[in-house]
């Protein structure tokens, strides 16, 4: 046993864990219940169309952008700071990509290693706004995410970004084993990801600096350092997504970006109220972009217009955060008793 | 109603009572914290309510705002019994932080609670200033009533809190430790304003912690101890070592450990002509295996050492070295690396990392545990190793895993102090190590202190509670207003000795 000093008498034992157990998957591991209970509906009510390889291959290679973005996104979360400029560096990077192997003529690894680098140098920027310069996350990457929406603007004077691209490049997104390839750098990401915030002590401090900033600098933590970090590590999974969204896409397109923005918060913060209750973490979002996807697919499929997409994310992002207040508020009062 | 009663009362006959308590009894869980208090509040006198943290006084006062409804017992106005739950009674209560807004103008302020004069349904500014220049025209007072709240001394803004509180017509004014942060010459000045206040009628309850300001200032003293009221007497008649004898009572409890007078070790810190933020210069060793308690009344000064310490704050002047290395310029970063272990006072602002768990908490920095930052960590390991060093002091929770903001204030500082021992830290800086934590649980953090100093680490105490630091320390640095008034060790370092050297003109010191 690992407990400390724990009450005994006030835990029956079998009945106690069954039903311990039922309880935990019901208040943790909700969101994994109702996504496979919205799978088995939308299969259900389209046999058809739902559950086919070709459905699940497009919601996979589609999402795969959005789970990377969410997985940056969780990052600043953990340490408590938001990063709202995710959505332009989407945009600036895949435009990048495009832009210089056709425009600069660069291979693709070259290009490729330079928007990941460019990325990298946003979220320094970011973290040294936020740290340095004291400003609130939400403003200080409102802020340089606008003006990296006007770098974009400027490089492509607001026209597609086409020309020809190497096979290789498209190749990057295309399938292995029938899996979409982009699904596999998502799955990777998330083990790197998971094995940092969970297995390594950089990830103890990460979530320490975001529960109590001043308790952890008083604790001898580098706080600064590590929402820097974050910020970097943020804007750099963004600019892979974008490096796979270019492959996917193979045009540049400044209208392209923004609008990613909202599902991946959603995910995180829908995320959050999974698994680790209350605690941003990587399996719950990608449960959650799952779930946020398995639903605006099926509603589509059964008639729905495109604008379902934006209204549903939306819906989401709110009762994502105000579940997740109550889970908190539920926690705190239980633990008074 | 009898409010328009109350109106006429007349300010001649003394001594009148205004406000009374008969018989208040008040239990909260297990403990009384009222326990059949009478008083009485006469027309025009300052009467003063001593005792310590948790003697009843501050739930007297929130009887009498109406915040608390008593188990038993009455609150009399003028001799009739009123709820204060239910109508406004006219108290005004004046706490440490005064609610003032500190962004608004001294007009404003006064116009926030007694409403806005106004002209056609807009706010006449120029009578909202004319009434505040009115009301502060009494008093000793500079300042405009345009200039901003931000921009006057801690004593003009008490001076306006008092004012404001006099233009509501208040009949009592309620004052709960005004002095803490004030320097000697704004004491001076805050007491004239209460002086006028309480010539123009006024009842002034002050609730202090300083028995000089008793007797400059005080008609009356009323001693409270464990909820009960101890004595009250006409402040002519009493005289210091009697009010202290009530404070502190007779039994100074079980609850602390026989300190071991043995020899000291090696000089661990050693502060030298140090100044900070107007505190000092003082200078200041504390040896391996030695418990030093650094005490005085809040705002002394001691608590700025400690920080100083943990690197928290720089010395504006002097020298600070620990192991025999400076370290004035050091981080919090270079106190953890070096073995300083710190329990801050403010346990939810400054110690704890709320959401996450007893485990999590237990081990914030692994740093500090030898891992590097990307090196693996084996979950299992480390709950059994929460598991065991939670044992240390008997944290209760309900798992390792439990919120640690589920836990009761007495087993969070258990778990804040495991933290520093986990780390090894052979020197530890613990601020108000007790506060908001039960007796059972003052014991065991106590013996756990005694415990680490015989074997070889040296604590720095900073406390505020004379009992603790008589208890467990070996040897008391007291601060008064900025210096240190004296260090009082063995015999001499008891609760009087702490107590008149805190509070008193004059230091003295046994060395």
């Amino acid at each position: 046993m690992t407990d400390l000093t724990v009450d005994e008498t006030t835990e029956p034992r079998l009945a106690a864990r069954v039903g311990n157990a039922f309880r935990s998957l019901f208040s943790d591991g909700l969101l994994l219940v109702v996504l496979i209970a919205l799978i088995v509906f939308f299969s259900l009510l389209l046999p058809d169309t739902f559950p086919t390889t070709f459905n699940m291959r497009s919601i996979l290679s589609e999402k795969s952008v959005i789970l990377l973005m969410a997985l940056g996104l969780a990052l600043p979360l953990v340490t408590n700071q938001f990063d709202l400029s995710v959505g332009y560096v989407l945009c600036l990077s895949h435009i990048l990509m495009i832009g210089l192997q056709v425009r600069t003529g660069l291979s693709w690894p070259l290009a490729a290693l330079l928007v990941l680098l460019a990325g990298a140098a946003i979220g320094l920027v970011n973290g040294l706004l936020v740290t340095k310069a004291q400003i609130n996350s939400f403003i200080a990457t409102l802020g340089s995410g606008t003006a990296i929406y006007g770098v974009a603007l400027w490089y492509t004077h607001g026209e597609q970004v086409v020309g020809n691209i190497s096979p290789g490049f498209i190749d990057l997104s295309g399938t292995t084993a029938g899996i979409p390839r982009a699904a596999l750098y998502a799955l990777v990401a998330c083990f790197a990801l998971w094995i940092l915030l969970e297995y390594l002590p950089v990830g103890r401090h990460l979530y320490v600096t975001g529960a109590n900033p001043r308790a952890a600098e008083l604790l001898g933590l580098p706080t600064q350092r590590y929402t820097i970090a974050a910020f970097i590590g943020s804007s750099t999974l963004t600019a892979l997504a974008g490096i796979i969204l270019a492959s996917q896409l193979g045009v540049g397109q400044i209208t392209v970006g923004p609008e990613y923005l909202l599902p991946a918060f959603a995910a995180v913060l829908l995320g959050a109220t999974v698994f680790k209750r209350g605690r941003v973490n990587v399996w719950g979002t990608v449960v959650a972009v799952l779930l946020l996807a398995v639903t605006v697919s099926g509603l589509q499929q059964l008639g729905a217009q495109s604008w379902v997409d934006p209204l549903f994310n939306g819906l989401m992002l709110i009762v994502a955060v105000g579940v997740a207040g109550w889970v908190s508020r539920l926690r705190a009062a239980a633990g008074r008793d | 109603m009898t409010s328009s009663a109350l109106e006429k009362q007349s300010v001649k006959r003394t001594p009148s009572e205004v406000l009374g308590v008969r018989g208040l009894h008040m239990t909260f869980g297990g403990t009384r914290a009222l326990n059949g208090v009478d008083l009485t509040l006469h027309a025009g006198e300052v009467h003063a309510l001593l005792g310590e943290n948790g003697a009843g006084k501050s739930t007297l006062i929130k009887v009498l705002a109406g915040v608390y409804v008593p188990d038993s017992g009455e609150v009399r106005l003028d001799d009739e019994a009123v709820d204060p739950h239910r109508s406004k009674l006219p108290i005004a209560f004046i706490h440490q932080d005064l609610g003032l807004v500190d962004s608004l103008s001294i007009a404003e302020n006064i116009a926030l609670a007694t409403g806005y004069a106004s002209s056609g349904g807009l706010i006449s500014w120029r009578q909202v200033r004319q009434r505040a220049g009115r009301l502060l025209a009494r008093n000793d007072f500079h300042a405009k009533p345009s200039d901003l709240v931000s921009s006057l001394t801690a004593a003009e803004r008490s001076i306006v809190a008092i004012a404001r509180a006099l233009a509501l017509d208040a009949r009592v004014i309620v004052l709960d430790e005004p002095t803490a942060s004030l320097a000697e010459a704004d004491v001076a000045r805050l007491f004239d304003a209460l002086r006028d206040a309480t010539a123009a009628g006024a009842a002034i309850l002050y609730v202090t912690h300083r028995l000089d300001e008793v007797f400059r200032l005080a008609d009356r003293v009323t001693v409270f101890r464990n909820g009960r009221l101890i004595a009250t007497h006409p402040v002519a008649e009493a005289s210091s070592a009697q009010l202290v004898e009530e404070i502190i009572g007779t039994d100074p409890g079980e609850v602390f450990v026989s300190r071991s007078d043995g020899e000291a070790g090696a000089t661990k810190i050693a502060i030298e002509d140090a100044v900070v933020a107007g505190i000092g210069p003082f200078s200041l060793e504390v040896a391996a295996g030695e418990i030093v308690g650094l005490t005085g009344r809040r705002g002394a000064g001691h608590e700025l050492v400690g920080r100083c310490v943990i690197g928290d704050r720089r010395l504006d002047r002097g020298t600070l070295v620990v192991d025999g290395e400076r370290l004035d310029r050091q981080r919090p970063r270079d106190a953890a690396r070096g073995g300083i272990g710190f329990a801050p006072a403010k346990r939810a602002e400054e110690a704890l990392a709320t959401g996450l768990s007893v485990r999590e908490n237990l081990f914030p920095n692994l740093g500090l545990l030898g891992s590097g930052k990307f090196s693996w960590r084996r979950p299992r390991a480390e709950r059994r190793r929460a598991a065991a060093a939670a044992g240390q002091l008997k944290v209760r929770a309900a798992s390792s895993e439990a919120p640690i903001e589920t836990l009761s204030g007495g087993n969070q500082q258990k778990v804040v102090l495991t933290r520093c021992l986990e780390t090894g830290a052979r020197t530890l800086v613990l601020e108000e190590p007790t506060t908001g934590v039960d007796v059972g649980t003052k014991a065991e953090i106590y013996h756990k202190v005694v415990e680490l100093a015989s074997g070889g680490a040296s604590v720095l105490m900073i406390s505020s509670d004379f009992e603790e630091v008589a208890g467990v320390c070996n040897r008391a640095v007291v601060f008064n207003r900025g210096r240190i008034a004296g260090e009082l060790r063995g015999e001499r370092l008891t609760v009087p000795a702490l107590i008149s050297m805190a509070i008193g003109g004059e230091g003295s010191s046994d060395d």
